[in-house]
């Protein structure tokens, strides 16, 4: 009866008691496009950070201590992107900085690296993960240069040689063609065309002109019909949704009749959308899982969702939200890495987690296998590519679903140490 | 035995007046109170520069200015932070996404903490920055927002400059969206989401 009253008691006391953190908290800076041209798909990305830091405070944060979030908006403006970094640096001092866009992270990575601050950033550019020239860069998906040689390889494996589609053109001795669609001053877009062009080469694909295309395209016409000229069996997209899905529009009205393959930030549900019957058949490449997939942790990003930003509705959710989960899975990682080794306020902590990021290996969110679709990640002092895997989705019958996954270290083991950082 | 029984009793009971009215304390409640247009510059997507004349280096010519520097509209969000609980608690973050027209321009987060005593009201001011030129970028390239300008049969600069013109009158509905961090005494959060609308009607809603 008395151990009963007891562990009532206890039982009851803990019940009453708020989670409370060790020691202090640990801070993270986190630069997001809220209201510029990329605040699209930026406002899922926030949103999916606040609610994964939540869950990472509701669950242990580091190592007891609580995640600090600081996110400010830079309006996709590099100058407001250096200012806020500044500030997070000599007033907030955080410990590590979270990203977003390829041009505010290159220009910033001089400053991150002469500073040792850990950057970890949205922006997939392959120029970001050679330790020799970027140190302190880390990126959480599958690099450009990767997802498009990846892209490139996968549509002619199977596509290409296979399809009945390409039969006649394959058995006249017709061969592939690649052309590419990007905005040529974008950062971001223009980053893999060189791996892309190279991949081509290897793959035996010919490579037409490329076609300019703004991120703010209403109208990709003239581009689809310059393209026409080449007689393309493929189209690489490099931009962003809105353009992507125009370009798509306009080439099934056109009758362009080449493939369509898309990087990652220009291929989510949105296209689905806003391409309809166009865009059947499209493939493009992930970060991870796309929102509400039956994949492990799914449920506790949903979950999270409706718990922290009940009035954002659901519909509004794309893979934006899983890709924050990841990236700030990884940040809860690495600084508990480094945190155990020694404190992360004892500074300076740039080193001790960059060392952590790098101990890496097979690393899947919240340490469950298969989790959030993210193909498992390593990181070490001589190459900072998370993976050599890609994800390549398709659209089929109005749905987006799995198209193939490849491990592009595997398929070309003597040129894989070749492509870093380009 | 008696005494252990006895004293754990009173101290089950002592908990439960002490921590059961912190359990089932209400949670502070957020509402908008209203909108005000802090800073507003007119309507212009290049400033226009006096630069010296080619042909005369004496005389200043009319330039315009570099892209990306347009009118900026800075709008204040009032918001009445209610504690009807009977302890004080501190706000310790605030997080709303602004929509005009019902198209979401902004998201706007407040990081100072104050602390609210039970049974009273505070009010805070959050600004939030909108410049021309972003904002015109960012419903182009938004896909999402593609289809709703579609159906309001207008486009991106078109809305932009209604939204700069018209904001002063408020003749559009400015919606807020979002959620509000807590703390109290011991540490323990508590999330409140809000809502609220301030201003006309969106476009194509009926009169």
């Amino acid at each position: 009866m008395i151990k009963r009253i007891i562990l009532l008691g206890l039982g009851f006391v803990l019940l009453c008691t708020p989670v409370v953190f060790a020691q202090g908290m640990i801070k993270v800076g986190s630069i997001n496009d809220l209201t510029g041209a990329t605040s699209d798909v930026g406002k899922d990305m926030a949103l999916g950070i606040r609610e994964c830091v939540a869950y990472i405070n509701e669950h242990g944060g580091i190592n007891g201590k609580k995640l600090q979030l600081l996110l400010y908006d830079y309006g996709y403006r590099v100058p407001e992107a250096i200012t806020i970094y500044k500030r997070f640096r000599d007033y907030d001092k955080i410990a590590m900085l979270s990203q977003w866009g390829t041009g505010d992270t290159e220009a910033l990575s001089p400053t991150i690296n002469k500073d040792q601050m850990v950057a970890l950033s949205d922006s997939f550019s392959g120029h970001l993960c050679d330790p020799k020239k970027t140190p302190y860069n880390f990126v959480y998906g599958t690099d450009y240069s990767t997802n498009a040689r990846a892209a490139l390889t996968v549509w002619y494996e199977e596509v290409w040689k296979k399809s009945d589609k390409w039969k006649q053109a394959r058995e006249s001795g017709q061969k592939p063609k690649l052309v590419c669609f990007y905005m040529f001053a974008s950062p971001y877009a223009s980053a893999p065309i060189k791996a892309i062009k190279d991949q081509a080469a290897i793959l035996g694909i010919e490579v037409g002109a490329d076609q300019d295309v703004s991120l703010v395209a209403l109208d990709a016409k003239s581009q689809v019909l310059g393209a026409k000229k080449e007689n393309p069996t493929v189209i690489w997209h490099g931009n962003t949704t809105m353009s992507v899905a125009t370009a798509v529009k306009d080439a099934y009205g056109l009758k362009l009749e080449a493939d369509h393959i898309v990087n990652n930030w220009g291929f989510d549900q949105n296209l689905v959308r806003m391409t309809g019957k166009a865009g059947e058949g499209v493939i493009g490449a992930a970060a991870c899982a796309f929102y509400g997939m039956d994949v492990p942790m799914m449920k506790e990003v949903v979950e999270y969702t409706k718990k922290i930003n009940p009035g954002v509705p659901q519909e509004k959710r794309d893979i934006r939200t899983v890709q924050a989960w990841v990236k700030f899975g990884m940040i809860r990682d690495a600084l508990a890495i480094a945190d155990k080794k020694e404190p992360i306020t004892a500074k300076p902590a740039g080193p001790r987690i960059k060392e952590a990021f790098e101990t890496f290996r097979d690393w899947q969110p919240y340490g469950v296998k298969g989790a959030l679709g993210r193909p498992p990640v390593t990181f070490t002092d001589t190459d900072h590519r998370p993976s050599s895997e890609a994800m390549l989705y398709t659209i089929k019958d109005g749905k987006i679903v799995l198209f193939q996954k490849i491990d592009m270290k595997a398929k070309f083991p003597d040129k894989w140490a070749s492509w870093l950082g380009w | 035995m008696k005494r252990v029984l006895t004293f754990l009793t009173v101290s089950l009971v002592t908990l439960m007046f002490t921590a059961l009215p912190a359990l089932s304390d209400e949670n502070p409640v957020v509402s908008l109170e209203r909108v005000e247009v802090a800073t507003i510059q007119p309507f212009f997507l290049q400033p226009k520069i006096m630069v010296p004349s080619k042909d005369d280096p004496n005389k200043k010519e009319e330039k315009p200015g570099g892209v990306g520097y347009s009118s900026t509209l800075n709008t204040a969000y009032i918001f009445n932070i209610k504690n009807p609980g009977k302890k004080p608690v501190m706000l310790d973050e605030l997080q709303f996404t602004v929509a005009f027209d019902g198209i979401d321009v902004n998201t706007a987060t407040l990081y100072e903490d104050s602390w609210i005593p039970a049974g009273k009201s505070n009010q805070v001011r959050v600004i939030a920055s909108n410049e021309a030129h972003t904002t015109i970028l960012s419903l182009s390239v938004g896909a999402e927002n593609a289809q709703k300008l579609q159906n309001m049969k207008t486009n991106p600069a078109q809305i932009t400059q209604k939204w700069w013109s018209e904001i002063s009158d408020f003749s559009f509905p400015v919606t807020v969206t979002g959620t509000a961090t807590f703390q109290d005494e011991k540490g323990k959060t508590i999330r409140v989401p809000f809502s609220g609308k301030f201003g006309g009607q969106a476009a194509g809603e009926k009169k």
